[in-house]
């Protein structure tokens, strides 16, 4: 539970930093908007990789995890849209769910690896 | 004597670079620390200035396409909005597809579905996102490759980064301006294949390895097949090293490619047959591809030299340890000169991604004359910093480029797509910013562009003429549709050349835009000729504004 929350805290200055930096750099954006576009970006882009990368929190340090977090966000989410799409579900609605079952399933994933681990110590 | 002397200097040779070593790995650090973050966040910083928001204007949203300088951007704009209209990326609209219904959508897909995901959840429009996410990823990469050199070396890292600072810089910036989005996403995506790479070394992350090829696939396939050739190269190196098969090696290569192949099968089989169908290996120089967006080592000035200097330092290193990122780096900078043995205009294309793959170089030389310098490691990352700082500030010219789709043109295209009929017909004839054709997609409509020359040869002419025609349609893909199971053909092979490129007769078109005003006073006289005739044919002015005017033409019966 501590590890999660030192986890999100980390998520939280990245995103921070990041959200910083971009109102910096697009000053001339308004700021409503500008929040935006951040927070559909983190949510798009940085979410989804960012939990699945969570099961490798023992080798990857935190900093590194929401870098990469970005292309392995864009290309899961991104080729998953593709299939979906061709399958006939409308890619318009893509953006809301799919970081979810992304999070979702990771959530699942490292509760699997929680409650592997203490039996492999056993 | 010429033994004793060669055999003198052998030594001294030796001990320099022994000396060197010592010196290069003097600070290797592992883990990340504060001076780490405190550069990322310089450099990041700085390169979204002089990047990002310097061609967007420090703005993401404009109310027309914002910084385009060529009609590339907008055939993968198109792209996207395509995608945005239809609700999948599966068939070319006929608009785009020389009338067809049946165009296979056949490029990598991934950056617009990735446009299309942004824009539901931040209401950015089509042709900002495209463009703002291609950007983004171009920092992207910078930041991952400085991750990867920094896993060896944190001084090659900081002093290899001032090398980003030419990525949005003179000929390096055409892979943005000119629309070579795809390659920017594919190259992005590539680095972060070579991170995976270190990283599937190190703790047997295969599937992020495999993540990331896929990444490559459906971004850019050619930076597929760059990634499969780097781990074949590795490969072999290992063979070498070990003098035997690295069976460990090969699994893990044999799992990734296998899965990243399951996953992207159904896009592959279209771009074989497809895009691919049209390719050969071929030598191309600079001229053939376009002399403006091949990217020379001059284009560095000064740096250059340290770039090549650099560059002889790291292969001798590179023979000593086989570093992920030493090997990466000297594999891209081959490849940029892979049209030699045939990789064509996609050699070329690598080179504007020399500022990412060619930092290790300039980190290596840099790092290694500071570290004679500078003893106390705290004084070198300073260094680091404060030459990073200065370098951006001295690289950053604001461009302030609108592009060329001011908005008297973008609203004449939204004009059309809101008021003709879908199956209605345009004509576009002289109007400089014609020129790029594939801006007239966005009309939604078939349109033709009118060869300039063929109208300035028939300008003292009593207009109606036969005008020579273009009808725009993405070509590269030879216009490819299913014939059966697995089994694709293609239109290009099934109509005659004259069928896209002809002389037409204009009086057959629904509607004809012409501009008021031009670069050549003379053609510019003719369109007000053609336009006088067609109002005296009961053409009606439905569009009309300070640059161009479209006229309704009801009788389409021709004139010729």
């Amino acid at each position: 539970m501590n590890d999660m929350k030192n986890e999100l805290k980390i998520l939280g200055i990245c995103s921070a930093v990041f959200a910083a930096i971009m109102l910096i750099a697009f000053s001339s954006e308004g700021i409503i908007s500008s929040l935006h576009i951040i927070l559909g970006f983190i949510w798009v882009f940085v979410l989804p990789g960012w939990s699945l990368l969570l099961l490798t929190k023992d080798k990857i340090q935190p900093v590194i995890r929401f870098i990469i977090a970005i292309p392995l966000s864009a290309i899961i989410l991104g080729t998953a849209s593709y299939y979906t799409a061709l399958i006939g579900i409308d890619v318009h609605s893509h953006g809301w769910w799919m970081p979810l079952i992304a999070m979702i399933s990771a959530a699942i994933l490292l509760r699997r690896q929680h409650t592997k681990q203490p039996k492999e110590q056993k | 004597m010429l033994l004793f002397c060669i055999k003198c200097q052998y030594k001294e040779i030796k001990a320099l670079f022994s000396y060197f070593f010592k010196t290069v790995y003097l600070f290797k650090a592992m883990t990340l620390n504060k001076w780490d973050y405190a550069f990322l966040i310089i450099m990041f910083l700085s390169l979204m200035i002089i990047g990002p928001a310097n061609i967007l204007n420090k703005q993401v949203n404009h109310p027309t396409p914002y910084g385009y300088l060529a009609g590339d951007n907008f055939w993968f704009q198109i792209y996207a909005d395509v995608l945005d209209m239809r609700g999948k990326f599966d068939i070319f609209p006929a608009f785009m597809s020389a009338g067809f219904t049946d165009v296979i959508a056949f490029q990598p897909p991934l950056l617009y579905h990735m446009t299309s995901l942004f824009k539901t959840v931040s209401n950015v429009e089509i042709y900002d996102g495209i463009y703002w996410i291609t950007l983004m990823f171009g920092v992207l990469a910078c930041l991952m490759f400085y991750l990867l050199m920094r896993e060896y070396s944190q001084t090659t890292a900081m002093f290899g980064s001032l090398l980003f600072l030419w990525m949005f810089n003179g000929t390096f910036n055409i892979k943005f301006s000119w629309g070579q989005w795809p390659f920017v996403l594919g190259s992005a995506l590539l680095v972060f294949f070579f991170y995976c790479f270190y990283l599937c070394e190190k703790h047997d992350l295969w599937l992020l390895l495999s993540a990331s090829l896929v990444g490559t696939a459906m971004a850019h396939t050619s930076e597929y097949i760059f990634a499969i050739g780097f781990m074949g190269l590795i490969g072999i190196l290992k063979c070498i090293k070990l003098r035997n098969i690295d069976w460990k090696y090969l699994i893990t290569c044999i799992k990734s490619i296998g899965l990243s192949i399951i996953i992207t099968l159904p896009f592959l089989i279209i771009f074989r047959s497809s895009r691919l169908s049209g390719f050969s290996f071929k030598i191309v120089t600079p001229e053939m591809f376009g002399g403006l967006k091949v990217a020379f080592l001059s284009d560095f000035g000064m740096m250059q030299w340290v770039i090549l200097f650099g560059s002889l330092l790291t292969i001798v290193l590179m023979f000593r340890k086989q570093f992920i990122h030493y090997l990466s780096s000297i594999y891209m900078f081959v490849i940029g000169y892979g049209y030699y043995f045939g990789l064509d205009k996609r050699a070329y294309e690598t080179r504007s991604f020399w500022p990412v793959y060619l930092a290790v170089p300039v980190g290596v030389l840099l790092s290694l004359i500071f570290s004679k310098i500078v003893k106390k490691s705290m004084h070198i990352f300073i260094i680091a910093i404060l030459a990073f700082t200065a370098l951006a500030y001295v690289n950053y010219q604001p461009l302030n480029t609108q592009g060329i789709a001011n908005s008297y043109v973008w609203d004449s295209f939204m004009w059309i797509r809101n008021n003709t009929p879908e199956n209605a017909t345009v004509a576009y004839l002289y109007g400089d910013l014609f020129n790029q054709g594939q801006m007239l997609a966005n009309t939604h409509r078939m349109t033709f562009q009118t060869d300039i020359q063929g109208l300035a040869d028939n300008a003292g002419k009593q207009f109606p003429f036969l005008t020579q025609t273009r009808m725009m349609y993405e070509g590269a893909g030879q216009l490819s549709y299913w014939k059966g199971f697995a089994s694709i053909g293609h239109h290009t092979e099934d109509v005659e050349e004259t069928y896209f490129e002809r002389p037409m007769d204009m009086c057959m078109m629904d509607y004809l835009a012409f501009a008021k005003q031009g670069q050549y006073q003379q053609l510019v006289q003719l369109n007000q000729n053609v336009a006088q005739f067609f109002a005296n044919k009961g053409a009606e002015v439905v569009f009309d504004n300070d640059y161009l005017i479209i006229l309704h033409n009801k009788d389409t019966r021709g004139c010729i």
